[in-house]
C-alpha cells in the first residue's frame, strides 16, 4: 500500500472510530465516559496530524 | 443469552473501547498486534474472533495473516476493517473468514453477528436439524435446507415448492424457529377460502363491517406481528387478493374490513405452492409483481419417491416414543420400491396403521395389504382421489367428504374468478341452490370452526 493510501486508510479508520464512539457516548456508563472522551480527543488529534501530512504530501 | 469467549484483534484504542462496550456481557479479550493475537489464539478457546486488517500505521495486512490460524483453531472469524477493497474482501473469504464488515455500524452489526452465531452455533446446529426437526439423509435436500437456514434470520421472503406431503409446512415452521423472530408462526391455506373469506381471514374485520361481524376480529396479518405469515397454496389466490396482499407486504400496513385507520404488522412472509410457479405466471394466475414480493429465496422439496433414503429414518421418527416396528427383509424392500404418492403424509398414515394393527415383525403380506399398487397415481392421469380426501372420507363418511370436495371446488372457482358467482354457475354447471348452500356452509364453518 502506498504512503498516501495508508494516510487515507488511517484517516478513514480514525474518523469511523470517532463516529462510533460519538454514537456510544450518550449510553456510556459514567465511569467509562471520561476514558472514551479522552480516547476521542486522541483520535481527533490523530486526524489533525493525518490531514497535515496529506496537505504536505503529493496529491494521489 | 449464554456468554461467548471473544477475541478482538484491534490496534486502535478507541475502536477497542467501542467493541468492548458493544460486546458487554461476553468474555472479551483484546490483542493490539499480530504477535499478541497469535499468542492468544494458540492458548485460548475462543468462539468468535473479530479481526482488524491493518494493525498499526505501517502494517502490511497482519489481520489477514491471522485468519488461517483462527480458522484452524475452530474460531468463527469475522473481519471488521475500514479497508474494504474487493481484492481484500476476496482474500479474507478465501482464507476462511466467515463474515466481512466495514467498521462504523458496530452496534447493529455486532448484535446481528452474535445472534446469528448463537442460533447456528457456527454451523453445527444446521446438521442437528436433519436428525430431528427436518429428517432427511438426501444430500440435495440437506444442501437446500442448509442454504435456506442461512436466510432464516433475514427479512427476505422465502418460497417453498413441492408436491403435497413433502414437508413444506414443517420446513416453514423450522425456518420460523431459526428466524429469531419473537412473534408467532401463523399459517393459512389460501385454497381453503373464497375470496371474501380469505380477505377477512387475512386482514381481519371490525364489528358491524358485514352481517355477522358481531365483534372485532384480528386477521392473520395482525396475528403474525413480529412473527411469520405462512401462505400455503398461494396459486389459489385471486388476482384481486394478490394486489391487496402485495400492498400489505410492501407497506407492512393494511386496513381490516370496515376499518378507517390502517393497522401495522411486522410480519415476514413464507409462501408455498404445489403448483408449477412458472406455469402459474405464464397463465396469468400469479401476478408477476406479487410473485416478486414473495419469492425471495426458492426452495424446491423433492417427492419421497426421489429421496428413498429418507423412508426408513422417517418411519423411525414417526414411531419415536411409540411402539417400534421391525420389518421382514422382503417387506422392507417392498416399502422402498413403493412410490409414496402422498409422500410423508402417506408414510405417516401407513406407520400408524401398521403400528395399530400388527404384532411382531411386519410381514410382506401386511405391507402389501396397506400399500397396494392402486395407491400410486397412474402415469399421466391425475389421481382422482388424494390420500387426504380418502382419509377424510374414512373419518367422516362419504357424504361429508363429497360435501367438502364440492365446497372446495366452488371456493377454488370463485377465487379464480374474482368471486363472480355467475362464472362459477356457468363453469361448474351447478344450480344456484347448490352454490348458495355451499357458501352458507362455508360461512357457518368459518364462524364456528370447532362445530
Amino acid at each position: 500500500m502506498a504512503d498516501v493510501e495508508k494516510i487515507y486508510h488511517n484517516l478513514k479508520s480514525r474518523a469511523i472510530g470517532l463516529k462510533s464512539a460519538a454514537e456510544l457516548l450518550p449510553n456510556c456508563a459514567p465511569e467509562r465516559r471520561g476514558k472514551v472522551i479522552s480516547l476521542m480527543r486522541d483520535a481527533a488529534k490523530d486526524i489533525e496530524r493525518l490531514l497535515t501530512e496529506l496537505e504536505a504530501g503529493p496529491r494521489p | 443469552m449464554s456468554k461467548l469467549n471473544i477475541l478482538v484483534v484491534e490496534d486502535d484504542p478507541l475502536s477497542r473501547e467501542v467493541m468492548d462496550n458493544n460486546l458487554a456481557g461476553h468474555a472479551v479479550d483484546f490483542a493490539a498486534d499480530k504477535a499478541a493475537a497469535e499468542r492468544k489464539l494458540k492458548a485460548g478457546h475462543y468462539d468468535i474472533c473479530f479481526l482488524d486488517l491493518l494493525l498499526g500505521d505501517n502494517d502490511d495486512y497482519s489481520g489477514l495473516k491471522l485468519i488461517p490460524l483462527a480458522v484452524s483453531k475452530g474460531v468463527y472469524s469475522v473481519v471488521m476493517s475500514s479497508c474494504d477493497t474487493e481484492e481484500t474482501i476476496s482474500r479474507a473469504y478465501a482464507l476462511g473468514c466467515k463474515e466481512f464488515y466495514v467498521k462504523g455500524n458496530e452496534q447493529q452489526n455486532l448484535a446481528a453477528i452474535i445472534a446469528r452465531y448463537m442460533r447456528d452455533d457456527g454451523g453445527k446446529k444446521a446438521q442437528q436439524v436433519f436428525a430431528g426437526d427436518f429428517i432427511t439423509n438426501d444430500p440435495e435436500t440437506r444442501s437446500l435446507v442448509s442454504e435456506a437456514l442461512k436466510y432464516a434470520a433475514t427479512e427476505l421472503p422465502l418460497m417453498i415448492l413441492g408436491p403435497s406431503g413433502t414437508g413444506k409446512t414443517t420446513l416453514a415452521q423450522l425456518l420460523h424457529g431459526h428466524s429469531g423472530r419473537d412473534g408467532d408462526f401463523v399459517a393459512i391455506n389460501c385454497a381453503a377460502y373464497t375470496e371474501d373469506l380469505l380477505e377477512s381471514e387475512l386482514f381481519g374485520y371490525k364489528r358491524g363491517s358485514f352481517t355477522g361481524a358481531h365483534e372485532n376480529r384480528k386477521g392473520k396479518l395482525a396475528q403474525a406481528d413480529k412473527g411469520t405469515l405462512f401462505l400455503d397454496e398461494i396459486g389459489a389466490m385471486s388476482q384481486n387478493m394478490q394486489v391487496k396482499l402485495l400492498k400489505a407486504i410492501e407497506e407492512k400496513s393494511f386496513y381490516p374490513l370496515g376499518a378507517d385507520k390502517p393497522e401495522y404488522s411486522d410480519f415476514r412472509v413464507i409462501s408455498a405452492t404445489l403448483e408449477d410457479v412458472q406455469q402459474l405466471l405464464a397463465e396469468g394466475k400469479l401476478r408477476f409483481d406479487f410473485f416478486q414480493r414473495v419469492h425471495g429465496m426458492t426452495i424446491g422439496l423433492k417427492p419421497l419417491a426421489q429421496r428413498k433414503c429418507d423412508i426408513l429414518p422417517l418411519m423411525q421418527a414417526f414411531t419415536k416414543g411409540k411402539k417400534r416396528l421391525a420389518f421382514e427383509p422382503e417387506a422392507r424392500e417392498h416399502l422402498l420400491a413403493h412410490n409414496w404418492p402422498g409422500n410423508t403424509r402417506e408414510l405417516k398414515r401407513f406407520v400408524e396403521l401398521i403400528g395399530a394393527g400388527t404384532q411382531g415383525t411386519v410381514t410382506l403380506e401386511t405391507v402389501r395389504r396397506h400399500i397396494t399398487p392402486a395407491a400410486a397415481p397412474r402415469q399421466g392421469i391425475p389421481e382422482p382421489v388424494t390420500p387426504a380426501q380418502y382419509d377424510y372420507a374414512l373419518k367422516h363418511g362419504l357424504s361429508a367428504a363429497v360435501d367438502r370436495f364440492t365446497e372446495g371446488l366452488i371456493a377454488r372457482n370463485l377465487s379464480a374468478n374474482g368471486g363472480k358467482k355467475a362464472a362459477a354457475l356457468a363453469q361448474l354447471k351447478i344450480s344456484k341452490c347448490l352454490l348458495y348452500a355451499a357458501l352458507a356452509k362455508a360461512r357457518k364453518a368459518e364462524e364456528n370452526p370447532n362445530g
